[in-house]
């Protein structure tokens, strides 16, 4: 029924059905939607995340903003829930009654105020209603990136299938996407070789690029610094939050090498145009690898052999559950 | 086998599937349910809603009816409720007058006046050379008298009509040549009182009822019996008109000709005929605040036969319409709650199938029954209207930098009275189609604007306007889908239908394929697999 191409592309369908729903516990759906929660999570693990200064819950605590972040030139503000890079401010340093922004422009500080009452009101996931802000360490990303991309808040997205990375890409933020890393906004997505950490293809908007649409670096051969160290990271992220198929984001401090910033349960699924191959294809070698005799464990895992074993010629094993 | 929870599925699809045609199967071969009259027939429900405030003098209304039946069109289930006033149906030669009278009447009254119509479309074949006879019999006559308003004698008309007819050869031509020139050089404008053939003329513009007497006056010139007839628009919605166009005696027989919307020597279905004279529609005592309007829909009642003799059967779990129906829910309202999941299962194919992304999962579904009350086009351009007015204003609050949920009641209150105020404009410019913003749409049409601004947070404008688009887009579809009417009539005679479309959606959950769009975006991806393949 399925053939080779459509086998090898993942599709919205096959990933909610087959990897969101079946192998993706619902109670740990919360903690990947909570900035919060994930770190805790992952520091737990002693997974490495950006430092976390301070988090504000009750509007009256806003006040104290001054107070509890008194001494630090940069930091970055970040709603709890928010998505797609929506309500985050990038303090690169201070003037005399304000800030400056991540593109080094003053801000007054009453607009920094009124930003953070606008995530505790919930502006940011009005799903929700409420929120909460956090305000944790800028990392400051290394020089590679931005050289690319003119911009620092470049990150690194690793999908992992039942704890073993099988794609990965680089996100440059553009003009176009407003400084955020996100490929739906007009982010540009580098397909990242999981073996060498080379960058084998870009997209931007699912269309392939060769070179970074503001300066024109080159993308494809670029070489992605402490690769083993973000792999493994990323990888280490399963034993925290055991969601069989995520993707992690991590980005690379100067000092502190790579730390992860967000865990994703329904990763975008771009990153095979990136990558110039599609995620079945991955899982079918990651299938090879774990052995094909193997009693497989969740559901997603047993259509997954379905799939692939009817693909190889082979019968399928009545063990799946 | 049924390890599989695939296979499982398809078996349940399966078993749902045979269980709903079964049930049809066995309810139409042995119980003896009607299919036949599920079959839809063009009908209508036609309503005329009348107010007044009265200060305690004596009140008449005098409102001509339809005729019952004619050639072409059938009227039947008449209903009226007046109140307190006395109510008499006098028959006329010319159709019937429906009169309301009171005396010592106080206060705001309403009356309401319905009825269900089945029109017919009829064309009428018009004989070659036949010639305009000399004389007519003696009831004839005053069909070619000039009136104050048809001027017949008047001059200047005998001499267009001479003009205009020149050369014609038979009654048929002649006829032609005057319905051309009326239709034509008589531009169609919306004017205020009254318009007399001579006025029309001279001016060259005029409505349906100065365009309707200009032809009449030209024809009585050339001594052709001719007459105005006033009438109806079947058009689903609420409207503050009626129509007129014009007959003529040919051959014996009185021939229809419409020089507003050009119909020769025809009359479409939308044409209910409610009065064969220039009479006002409605004469009622002065000042007393009078209003009225129509309310028009589709017919519904050989599906309400289909469903009252089926419900009478065993098996039938509509059974309980008939006290649902004493509770006040229509079969129309049964209907459309019936057809809900019709329109989702549309919106699930488009999503899950084809890959369109909708505001809101089901959104589409209800833009779909708002647009049941003002029609698809007056539905888009309404909703289009709130949103881009709902977006407006909240672009201007932007500068305010309000917290979410105060803003948006900012924002919903403007589109509220926006839709209010398009409402009332169109109402007075006679457009009721639009005006037919009841409860239920001004919700749904709110809730888009909301979700709208929530994904203008989330995404930004352009992908917001893709979404927006794409959602109406998938709305329409599902209101063509449900307001399909054999499938609605059908759904409504046999319930067990609901059966299939959930059996449908289970085999469309199981499928883990592409979509459609996904085969465009990773069109790269499949020429590299097929070239490996």
């Amino acid at each position: 029924m399925r053939n080779g191409g459509s086998f090898s592309i993942m599709g919205m369908n096959r990933r909610n059905r087959e990897f969101v729903y079946d192998g993706n516990r619902r109670s740990l759906f919360p903690v990947a939607a909570s900035k919060l929660q994930t770190k805790e999570a992952l520091r737990s693990c002693g997974i490495a995340t950006p430092e976390l200064h301070t988090v504000f819950t009750l509007h009256r605590e806003v006040r104290e903003f001054r107070r509890r972040l008194e001494g630090l030139s940069s930091f970055v503000i970040k709603p709890d829930h928010g998505a797609l890079g929506n309500g985050v401010f990038i303090v690169n340093g201070r003037t005399s009654g304000g800030y400056l922004n991540g593109g080094g422009k003053p801000v007054k500080e009453s607009r920094v105020l009124s930003l953070l009452h606008e995530i505790l009101s919930g502006e940011f996931c009005p799903t929700r209603g409420e929120d909460a802000a956090l305000v944790e360490e800028k990392v400051v990303a290394h020089p590679l990136f931005g050289k690319v991309c003119g911009a620092s808040t470049a990150d690194i997205r690793v999908i992992l299938c039942r704890g073993e990375p099988i794609m990965a890409m680089v996100r440059f933020p553009t003009v176009r996407s407003r400084g955020k890393a996100n490929l739906h906004q007009g982010g540009v997505g580098a397909g990242v070789s999981l073996e060498t950490g080379k960058v084998v293809g870009a997209i931007q908007c699912d269309r392939p690029v060769e070179t970074h649409p503001d300066t024109a670096h080159p993308l494809v051969g670029l070489e992605v610094p402490l690769w083993r160290e973000v792999v493994e990271v990323a990888t280490r992220c399963y034993s925290a939050i055991p969601l069989d198929y995520m993707g992690v984001d991590v980005m690379i401090d100067v000092e502190k090498g790579p730390v992860v910033v967000e865990v994703n349960v329904r990763p975008g699924l771009s990153i095979q145009n990136a990558n110039n191959e599609g995620l079945g294809n991955r899982l079918a070698k990651l299938m090879q690898k774990e052995g094909e005799c193997e009693r497989l464990s969740s559901p997603w895992s047993a259509n997954l052999a379905h799939g692939f074993h009817a693909r190889s010629g082979l019968r399928v094993g009545r063990g799946a559950s | 086998m049924l390890r599989n929870p695939r296979s499982r599925a398809y078996c349940v699809a399966l078993v749902l599937f045979l269980a709903a045609v079964g049930l049809i199967l066995y309810k139409v071969g042995h119980l003896g349910c009607a299919v036949a009259a599920v079959k839809p027939e063009q009908g209508w429900y036609v309503k005329l809603a009348m107010t007044f405030k009265a200060r305690g003098g004596e009140v008449s209304i005098r409102v001509t009816l339809p005729p019952l039946s004619n050639e072409r069109q059938e009227v039947k289930h008449e209903r009226e409720t007046s109140g307190i006033l006395k109510h008499a149906v006098y028959t006329v030669p010319q159709g019937r007058i429906g009169r309301w009278y009171g005396k010592r009447v106080r206060g705001s009254q309403g009356i309401t006046y319905s009825f269900l119509a089945r029109t017919y479309d009829r064309k009428f074949p018009l004989k070659e050379g036949l010639q305009i006879p000399r004389t007519y019999p003696e009831d004839l006559t005053r069909y070619l008298a000039p009136t104050t308003l048809i001027q017949s004698d008047d001059p200047f008309i005998r001499a267009k009509a001479a003009e205009i007819t020149a050369g014609a050869r038979d009654l048929k031509e002649t006829t032609l040549k005057l319905y051309n020139f009326v239709l034509a050089d008589i531009r169609y404008k919306k004017l205020g009182g009254v318009t007399d053939a001579l006025t029309a003329l001279r001016l060259s513009e005029a409505s349906c009822n100065g365009k309707s007497r200009a032809f009449v006056a030209l024809c009585r010139s050339l001594k052709i019996p001719a007459r105005m007839v006033k009438g109806l628009l079947l058009e689903i919605g609420k409207k503050r008109a009626t129509h007129a166009w014009a007959e003529a005696w040919m051959g014996g027989q009185w021939i229809p000709f419409c020089t507003t919307n050009g119909y020769f020597a025809r009359i479409p279905a939308k044409y209910l005929v409610l009065y064969k004279g220039d009479t006002r529609f409605i004469t009622h005592t002065r000042s007393i605040n009078f209003q009225w309007f129509w309310t028009i829909r589709r017919r519904l009642s050989n599906r309400e036969d289909a469903v009252v003799s089926n419900v009478d059967q065993p098996l039938n779990p509509l059974r309980a319409w008939r006290s649902m129906k004493g509770a006040g829910v229509s079969l129309e309202l049964l209907a459309m709650i019936l057809m809900i999941p019709a329109g989702a299962t549309v919106v699930a194919f488009l999503r899950s199938m084809i890959g369109l992304n909708t505001l809101g999962t089901f959104m589409p579904v209800l833009i779909a029954v708002a647009f049941r009350d003002t029609g698809l086009g007056w539905g888009v351009v309404l909703l289009c209207s709130v949103v881009v007015v709902g977006v407006g204003v909240r672009a201007l609050l932007q500068n305010f930098h309000l917290l979410h949920v105060p803003r948006l009641a900012a924002i919903l209150t403007v589109v509220i009275m926006t839709i209010l105020g398009i409402s009332l404009l169109a109402m007075k410019e006679g457009n009721p189609r639009a005006a037919a913003v009841g409860m239920f749409p001004l919700v749904i049409m709110t809730m888009t604007v909301e979700r709208v601004c929530v994904n203008l947070l989330e995404e930004g404008l352009f992908p917001t306007l893709r979404r927006y688009l794409v959602t109406v887009g998938v709305a329409s579809i599902a209101f063509v889908v449900m307001n399909n009417f054999v499938l609605q009539s059908f759904v409504v005679a046999f319930p067990e239908t609901l059966l299939i479309f959930i059996a449908l959606n289970i085999l469309m959950g199981t499928y883990s394929g592409l979509r459609l769009l996904e085969l465009y975006r990773f069109r790269s991806l499949l020429v590299k697999g097929g070239a490996a393949a």
